[in-house]
């Protein structure tokens, strides 16, 4: 990984990002900070998984449930974009909208991607390299 | 920082629940973490939180539920539950609340208002346990107050309505709940047989009134009993009460002596509403005007035993009421008075149906808002003696064995004359003899008889004439009162003797006085024709209740005895 491609990886996060929230999460976690990112990224992984599976099965309320406990997750972290594309598709869950939230799986699966990176970046040790 | 307590926070997503947990942490309190709505329930029934954060949406049992669930199992206790929601929603945040959330937070947290509103709950807690405690403190204490005025009621009932407010001649209305108004209505016989029947109405409600109901039952019956005069009891009534009720408390009272023997009631009214003479041979119904201060009022040297004497014939009544009957309002707030009470009165003129009459005319009045705590009732109706249904006092004495040879010599000069009645103290003497305790109530009616004999017709010489004309009675005892206060010299003297063995005795009591005695042989040619009035001396009583009646010299000294057994001594 070059060093470009981290500037860019990094400016492409905080684009995701609210700084304000970050900044926040970092006082107030201070040395478990590392930690909660870590859960959100393990955790998020499952979930976009389990809302795969849901929308194969057309199980709309597990849809509608497991996009709305991730996007609470990302609200926390200041993953602005991405909680708003999950209350999307919590929504469609809701009025039983399986074969639209198919189309914004795709979506879902690059915009987490990029979060789950950029946090990353901002871990003091990093366990992961960040994604391409 | 607030005290640290036990916090619940319950939320399927690891995130933010690390995220709450360091929140709630940091401000000192105990975390307890659960991962859906079933671990929820189980984690609060194990740990019992002080405050629950619940995340709206979980898997296995969503929020709304679980909160439901620790409203029902918590009971009494307040425990304040914070919903987590990133619903927005408005209709979904209001259904937080009325789902059992006391409040809401939604995501993204905000630390410092999740630190506040759980620091603004937790108070709201705390003042909700106090106030619990103090419930359940007054509750506690509200259990005890009714049960000890159980017992005070008790205590109150076997002491003031221990008497014969059961005879046959009384009737009378009083609340159950009298303990707590402050009327008491005492019924007793004294030695004599006569009826003694006081209604009492204290100042205040509750404990005071009672409390004063006491000392005033125990006097009126022991004295009652022993055989003093009205007046005796009442002045002896008033001091107690002056004595031990607070400035401001008295009790309003009217006091009567149904005299079945002579036909006569003698009253003292001091504060309540006017009693009432009603004639059953048709003659108008007279009210018994209150001439004095209650009692506990005035101080015993003040205090004034004067009373008013009705002749009643058989059938006639007396009625006492206290102002709970005049004062009762109907539903325009007019007050029954006195007017309706003396209509019911006059056009039942005596009949045995006006009590209830007035009993019916009172609830009517009354209506909806009928307060029978207040309504306080008596009625006493003149009867011949043989047909009273009520019990004579029972003597009680030191012990079985009593005096069995003695005499005793007691005289009386003018002064005590004026002032004293000697007739409990002597009863009390005779009535150490064991033998003699059965013919207690005889034994004081003769001893009353002799004495007032031998004062008013011997010391003061009062003829007994005058009271067999109209308005006798009244201008007899007034002679009698102003005579007695003039009186300078005389004297009243008796003279007990008694033997006693185990197969018999005797006792005779000799009275003479200093009067000018009478012609005896007359009266007992008079004798003969009398038909049991009561004028002449008694002396148609005194041959009936004794064993023998002699009299010596011009007729003032007299001797009754009385004899037992064989009638020995045991010295022959």
């Amino acid at each position: 990984m070059t060093s470009k491609q981290r500037f860019i990886g990094a400016t492409a996060a905080m684009a995701r990002l609210d700084p304000t929230q970050i900044n926040a999460l970092r006082g107030l976690m201070c040395d478990d900070f590392d930690a909660l990112i870590d859960a959100f990224r393990t955790d998020s992984a499952a979930q976009l998984e389990a809302i795969v599976q849901a929308v194969a099965r057309c199980d709309s309320t597990g849809l509608r449930l497991q996009a709305h406990s991730l996007k609470g997750a990302c609200a926390n972290l200041g993953a602005d974009d991405l909680a708003e594309l999950c209350g999307r598709i919590e929504h469609l869950g809701r009025a039983g909208g399986c074969a639209e939230a198919e189309m914004l799986l795709g979506a879902l699966h690059i915009e987490l991607r990029a979060v789950s990176a950029a946090l990353a970046e901002l871990m003091s040790r990093s366990l992961f390299p960040p994604a391409d | 920082m607030s005290e640290p307590i036990r916090v619940l926070v319950a939320d399927d997503n690891r995130t933010d629940r690390l995220l709450l947990s360091k929140i709630v942490a940091l401000e000192g309190h105990q975390v307890i973490s659960a991962v859906d709505g079933v671990d929820a329930l189980e984690k609060f029934r194990a740990a019992r939180p002080q405050i629950v954060l619940l995340d709206a949406l979980m898997p296995k049992l969503d929020g709304f539920e679980v909160a439901r669930q620790i409203r029902r199992e918590a009971g009494d206790a307040f425990i304040p539950i914070i919903f987590l929601t990133s619903l927005t929603e408005a209709d979904e945040l209001a259904r937080c609340l009325t789902a059992g959330g006391d409040d809401f937070l939604s995501k993204p947290y905000n630390s410092l208002i999740l630190r506040a509103k759980i620091t603004a709950l937790d108070r709201m807690r705390q003042l909700h346990a106090t106030m619990q405690d103090q419930r359940d403190e007054i509750a506690q204490y509200n259990a005890r107050l009714l049960r000890e005025q159980e017992a005070a009621k008790d205590i109150f009932d076997s002491v003031a309505h221990s008497g014969c407010l059961a005879a046959n001649n009384i009737r009378h209305l009083i609340s159950p709940l009298a303990v707590f108004n402050g009327d008491v209505v005492l019924a007793a016989r004294n030695p004599a047989g006569s009826m003694y029947v006081l209604l009492g109405d204290f100042t205040g409600h509750g404990l005071t009134a009672s409390i004063g109901a006491m000392p005033l039952a125990e006097i009126f019956y022991g004295m009652t009993q022993k055989g003093f005069h009205l007046a005796d009891v009442l002045r002896e009534c008033n001091r107690k009460l002056k004595d031990i009720l607070p400035v401001g408390y008295f009790c309003c009272a009217t006091m009567v002596d149904f005299n079945f023997q002579k036909g006569t009631v003698e009253v003292w009214s001091g504060g309540l509403p006017d009693a009432y003479v009603t004639r059953s041979g048709g003659d108008p119904t007279v009210a018994v005007v209150s001439r004095h201060l209650p009692l506990g009022v005035i101080a015993t040297e003040k205090f004034d035993g004067s009373t008013e004497v009705y002749e009643l014939a058989p059938g006639d009544r007396l009625l006492m009421c206290t102002d709970g009957l005049l004062e009762s309002r109907n539903g325009d707030g007019e007050m029954f008075g006195s007017e309706r009470l003396m209509q019911i009165l006059e056009r039942h003129r005596g009949g045995d149906a006006c009590f209830e009459a007035l009993r019916t005319a009172a609830y009517a009045h009354m209506g909806e808002q009928r307060r029978e705590d207040d309504l306080t009732l008596v009625e006493v109706t003149m009867l011949d003696e043989h047909e009273i249904d009520a019990p004579m006092p029972n003597y009680v004495a030191s012990g079985q064995i009593g005096p069995r040879d003695w005499s005793l010599s007691f005289q009386l000069g003018p002064t005590s004359l004026k002032e004293f009645n000697p007739l409990p103290l002597l009863q009390h003497v005779l009535m150490e003899v064991p033998a003699l305790r059965i013919r207690g109530g005889v034994i004081f009616t003769v001893l009353s008889e002799l004495y007032t004999n031998a004062l008013d017709h011997g010391v003061i010489g009062l003829s007994s004439v005058v009271k067999s004309t109209a308005n006798g009675f009244a201008s007899y005892y007034q002679r009698r009162l102003d005579a007695l206060n003039a009186l300078v010299d005389g004297f009243v003297r008796f003279e007990f003797v008694s033997r006693a063995s185990d197969s018999g005795g005797y006792l005779k009591i000799r009275v003479i006085d200093s009067g000018r005695g009478f012609d005896v042989a007359a009266l007992h040619a008079r004798r003969a024709d009398e038909t049991g009035a009561y004028h002449g001396r008694g002396l148609n009583l005194l041959y009936q209740l004794c064993d023998s009646l002699t009299f010596e010299g011009c007729g003032n000294d007299v001797e009754a005895a009385f004899y037992w057994g064989d009638g020995s001594d045991g010295s022959a």
